[in-house]
């Protein structure tokens, strides 16, 4: 395998598959949360934190979700 | 991401036009919605998707920046102007809605081949977008399907088919069809398949030294190959 399938390939198969839940303690996974939703980024947003919440506002006031998909479990 | 555009005055003022929802996947047992990012159609992270308020995928913005964010949203919903004048007994315009749907990324391969068949008359231009779509949509199809290295094979003999029909895949895309191709005819020592895929591979990443370099060996690795043919 040349060097650039050798770093390309794997990136790409990378792309289907989403990391398997490791097995880690509950604890330390909502500090990670707690860790994560203290960013700016999250109160700049004025994110809904709920989907049923946004789904239904969306309905009201008839605008479209703008989804940002994140993880707290790893960096 | 978060550092970035997700922080700058620009996207507050963006997020009053659309509800901003954050999903963020924890691996906390029994948290709600942990799985959404799968349900959607996302593959890593960070994912972002438009959606309505039936939680139907309507798109993904065309870039990670506030402007790329507007721009999508701008054009989802020229889609649902064209749904809206169609519903009132316009004509003519299901073609134009479907080639704004195509690039939004609203079909997979499968379900655009099969709209874009039912179309009886199409211009030449349509005919030429459309083709262009399927063929990006076609590769993409195929690369969601690579789960392993084992699976590389089969797809590889499928873009050397499309090769040959003269098939090639917008910019965006070449990227990973060529390295596909290459991943194969490596094996095989395929030169034609090599040599073009690295004159392929040097437009898709000519800002990018390292690549370069890296392209340069190969190069030189498959004059070898081209060397011991003609000794043996």
């Amino acid at each position: 395998m040349h060097a650039l399938t050798r770093k390309v390939l794997p990136a790409i198969l990378g792309l289907a598959l989403v990391a398997p839940a490791a097995a880690q303690d509950q604890e330390q996974m909502q500090q990670n949360l707690e860790k994560k939703l203290a960013k700016s980024f999250v109160e700049n947003g004025n994110w809904v934190l709920d989907y049923d919440e946004a789904k239904k506002i969306a309905k009201e006031e008839g605008k479209i979700i703008f989804a940002y998909f994140t993880r707290s479990y790893a960096p | 991401m978060e550092g970035g555009p997700l922080t700058t005055p620009e996207f507050k003022a963006f997020t009053a036009n659309v509800v901003p929802y954050l999903n963020i996947t924890t691996h906390l047992e029994g948290r709600a919605h942990e799985d959404l990012l799968n349900a959607v159609g996302g593959r890593g992270f960070p994912t972002l998707k438009y959606m309505d308020g039936d939680g139907n995928v309507l798109g993904e913005p065309s870039g990670r920046s506030v402007e790329a964010f507007q721009t999508t949203l701008d054009a989802i919903e020229a889609i649902f102007k064209l749904e809206k004048r169609i519903d009132a007994g316009e004509e003519g315009l299901e073609v134009d809605l479907f080639l704004a749907k195509l690039d939004m990324g609203a079909y997979k391969f499968e379900a655009a081949k099969l709209k874009a068949d039912s179309f009886e008359k199409l211009t030449e231009a349509q005919q030429k977008k459309i083709a262009a779509k399927l063929i990006d949509l076609e590769v993409e199809h195929l690369m969601s399907s690579l789960t392993s290295e084992e699976d590389v094979p089969a797809v590889a003999v499928r873009f050397k088919e499309m090769l040959g029909e003269g098939k090639m895949p917008s910019e965006e895309m070449a990227g990973m069809f060529w390295n596909i191709l290459m991943f194969q005819a490596e094996k095989e020592k395929d030169v034609e398949i090599m040599e073009q895929g690295i004159a392929a591979l040097r437009k898709v990443y000519a800002d990018v030294e390292q690549a370069q370099t890296q392209l340069d060996e190969l190069e030189k690795e498959v004059q070898g190959w081209k060397t011991e043919k003609v000794d043996s």
